[in-house]
């Protein structure tokens, strides 16, 4: 009889909504706890390895892969990382990578590649780099949405150790020492360590020049240095006798297939 | 609101049964409007988690909606009932809105490390709530205007006479 009364009326309408008004609340509220439940419990294990490459072009790429594993209920979508770095001066930011977006499902494991490009050539502010190891500030934004209604951004700022892969280089010129057919000769010495975690393969290409900026004399000092190792080298330059040297300098570059860089230059008496 | 006798086939629970039984409603509906968030607002601030949404709004916002229920309860059986679900629809509308731009927390995970959850989403998710308290409040209003009775026989169905 109820039933029949309420058909084509408006009450049975009021009543469907209703009753949907407490199921949304209760399956939303379940939803909810769950989820909180789920993210309270939640320890999330993240991994990380990074590989370093000098390309042919100067490039360096370090590519880091980070392993997360998700042992709760509910999914991460949308996770990305997002990393920045800056120079010790505070130039800011220096280096950026953003990952692609992953999704991590639950009681699942997914892989968050990162890659960052350092380009050798052109380091601007921070060619220091080259020939000095700094502590590099590295800021790292994770990204992404949990349980599908709520967002996240973890941030963590830690230390990078940069070691530099012309570290403390010196070109030091000894005193040039006369030779019976007029020329001169001038030993040269070159030290550096290569303290990056790349390989340095190429060759050293130093030049003494003159005042105004001619070359005197140069040589090649082929290099095939792996991750951690020192040069100290001296080697022997002839000056012709019409060069003179008075006020020039001791101009080195580092030399590859694909690019030059050049490095610090050292002043003559 | 004088409500007269009873219309046939319904049977309207007494002035102070109503008045009683709605206050009885207000202890629970203050715990899990009032209690439980300033509950949670306080132990998230005892631990270190950093909230934008205030205790004063949750306190407003959970009082005004307790009070406007206990209304819309003891209005049952009159005319007032859908008016007043319009209200507590239109309050809960604006108490969400007010959530959602601070809808976020901030936590210390380490000495280097911070967590900033943005649970807006979830707010605008229980936005539906009102907006169906609302249409119903409206076919509510509705309904009494053409016929009271007809709703009274059944929120309050009485014994056939």
């Amino acid at each position: 009889m109820r039933n029949e009364r309420e058909k084509g009326s408006l009450l049975g309408v009021i009543r469907l909504l209703r009753v949907t008004g407490w199921v949304i609340l209760i399956v939303l509220a379940s939803y909810l706890a769950l989820a909180g439940y789920s993210a309270v419990t939640l320890r999330p294990n993240g991994t990380g390895s990074a590989e370093y490459a000098l390309l042919p072009d100067g490039t360096v790429t370090i590519l880091t892969t980070i392993n997360l594993s998700n042992p709760g209920y509910f999914a991460f979508t949308q996770l990305s990382i997002a990393s920045a770095i800056t120079l010790p001066n505070g130039t800011s930011p220096w280096l950026e990578a953003v990952s692609p977006s992953v999704t991590l499902p639950a009681q699942g494991s997914a892989q968050v590649p990162l890659r960052f490009s350092l380009t050798l050539t052109s380091l601007g502010p921070a060619k220091a780099l080259l020939t000095q190891d700094e502590v590099l500030n590295e800021s790292d934004y994770l990204n992404g949405t949990y349980a599908t209604f709520v967002g996240f951004e973890l941030h963590a700022g830690e230390r990078l150790n940069w070691g530099a892969p012309f570290h403390a280089f010196r070109a030091r010129a000894g005193t040039p020492v006369a030779e019976p057919n007029g020329s001169f000769r001038v030993p040269v010495t070159l030290s550096f360590g290569n303290d990056a975690s790349f390989a340095v393969t190429g060759a050293l290409l130093a030049s003494l020049t003159s005042a105004g900026g001619a070359t005197c004399a140069q040589v090649n000092l082929p290099i095939n240095d792996l991750p951690h190792s020192t040069t100290n080298q001296t080697l022997t330059l002839y000056l012709p006798s019409g060069c003179s040297l008075a006020g020039g300098s001791l101009r080195s570059t580092f030399v590859a297939p694909g690019f030059a860089v050049p490095l610090p230059p050292e002043a003559l008496p | 609101m004088s409500f007269g006798p009873d219309p046939p086939g319904a049977e309207l629970p007494s002035v102070p049964r109503r008045a009683t039984l709605g206050l009885l409603r207000v202890f629970p509906l203050l715990i899990l409007l009032v209690g439980v968030p300033t509950a949670i607002l306080d132990y998230l601030a005892g631990a270190g988690v950093r909230s934008e949404t205030s205790v004063f709004t949750v306190s407003v916002g959970g009082l005004a909606l307790t009070a406007l229920s206990t209304a819309r309860y003891i209005a049952r059986p009159t005319a007032a009932y859908g008016p007043v679900g319009l209200v507590r629809s239109i309050v809960a509308f604006g108490y969400l809105w007010l959530l959602l731009p601070t809808a976020s927390v901030l936590l210390p995970a380490g000495s280097h490390v911070t967590l900033a959850l943005d649970y807006s989403s979830v707010v605008e998710a229980l936005f539906v709530i009102p907006a169906l308290l609302f249409v119903t409040a409206v076919l509510v209003t509705v309904q009494d205007q053409r016929n009271l009775g007809a709703r009274l026989r059944v929120d309050f169905p009485g014994r056939l006479r």
